[in-house]
């Protein structure tokens, strides 16, 4: 199972859910526009939208270059990962999702924290994009969609983050 | 000039389904229900209008497979009309479902593809 270093976890977001590890910023660095935001919700698909506006707005609000097309695809990739916790981890039942958003001007983060079931990677096959299938592409797309995908469980928790390179 | 579609079209209905906001796994299912009612009707030939719907994930994909291999096994299809939305027709090509569906510019087109589809391929 891989495991992720959460060094892009903000600091602050990380001491919430004791997770912290490496804070990815110096003092001595330039303190270029950074943002984050948090929204907790229950994993079930009728959070998704509210999930997805949320999602939304952050990006819009933000500074990054062409933060239309970045939002659809911040908003698709958060949104499949979200799905996949509630479908998988928590099996449909609903249950706790928190959801971290950060932008530093450089990249554009998700991390997603649950207490569901584990996620199995060895599970995941290549998909066969010459036919259509009725199930395979959630984390496909979350792939193709992200520059960087990172799953990790520790203390009975899972925490997916999913990164998109920008620039502001 | 007048011009009638073939007498064996106008015995076979076709369907518009013309969903509206978004199409994922909350609302995919109602999708799914509507296409599986029509087919279970004798009608297998369907235009799905994506025109007004602004976010599409893979639940929403399922959908369109179900739909697309139940109608193709009666031998009729399912096209996709005016996916407009940037972020569903990113869908649409990461998944190469472009290369899977007919997917038409506008409803009506999808529904003269139907009824002529020699004329369309004469024309490509």
């Amino acid at each position: 199972m891989p495991v992720m270093t959460l060094r892009s976890l903000a600091a602050p977001a990380a001491r919430l859910f004791g997770l912290e590890r490496r804070p990815r910023w110096s003092e001595k660095e330039p303190d270029i526009r950074r943002t984050s935001a948090a929204l907790w919700i229950d994993a079930t698909h009728a959070s998704m939208a509210r999930l997805g506006a949320f999602v939304r707005r952050f990006v819009l609000a933000g500074n990054a270059a062409d933060a239309e097309a970045l939002a659809d695809r911040f908003e698709l990739a958060v949104h499949e990962l979200a799905v996949n916790v509630a479908d998988h981890a928590y099996r449909g039942a609903g249950g706790s999702l928190t959801v971290v958003l950060e932008w530093d001007g450089t990249e554009l983060r998700a991390h997603l924290v649950d207490e569901g079931r584990g996620f199995d990677p060895d599970v995941l096959g290549p998909v066969d994009l010459t036919q259509p299938h009725e199930h395979g592409y959630g984390l496909y797309l979350v792939n193709a969609l992200a520059d960087r995908v990172d799953y990790r469980r520790a203390n009975n928790r899972n925490t997916w983050t999913v990164a998109i390179f920008a620039s502001a | 000039m007048l011009t009638l579609p073939p007498a064996e079209d106008r015995s076979v209905p076709i369907a518009i389904i013309a969903p509206v906001g978004r199409l994922d796994a909350l609302t995919a299912p109602a999708l799914h229900d509507r296409c599986w009612e029509l087919q279970r009707s004798g009608t297998n030939r369907i235009v799905i209008d994506l025109g007004a719907v602004d976010f599409m994930d893979s639940a929403g994909l399922a959908a369109l497979v179900r739909a697309l291999r139940a109608t193709r096994s009666a031998e009729g299809d399912v096209k996709l009309a005016s996916p407009t939305s940037s972020s569903v027709w990113r869908i649409l090509t990461l998944t190469r479902f472009d290369r899977v569906f007919d997917i038409a510019p506008t409803a009506d087109e999808a529904v003269d593809r139907f009824l002529a589809p020699n004329a369309r391929r004469a024309g490509r």
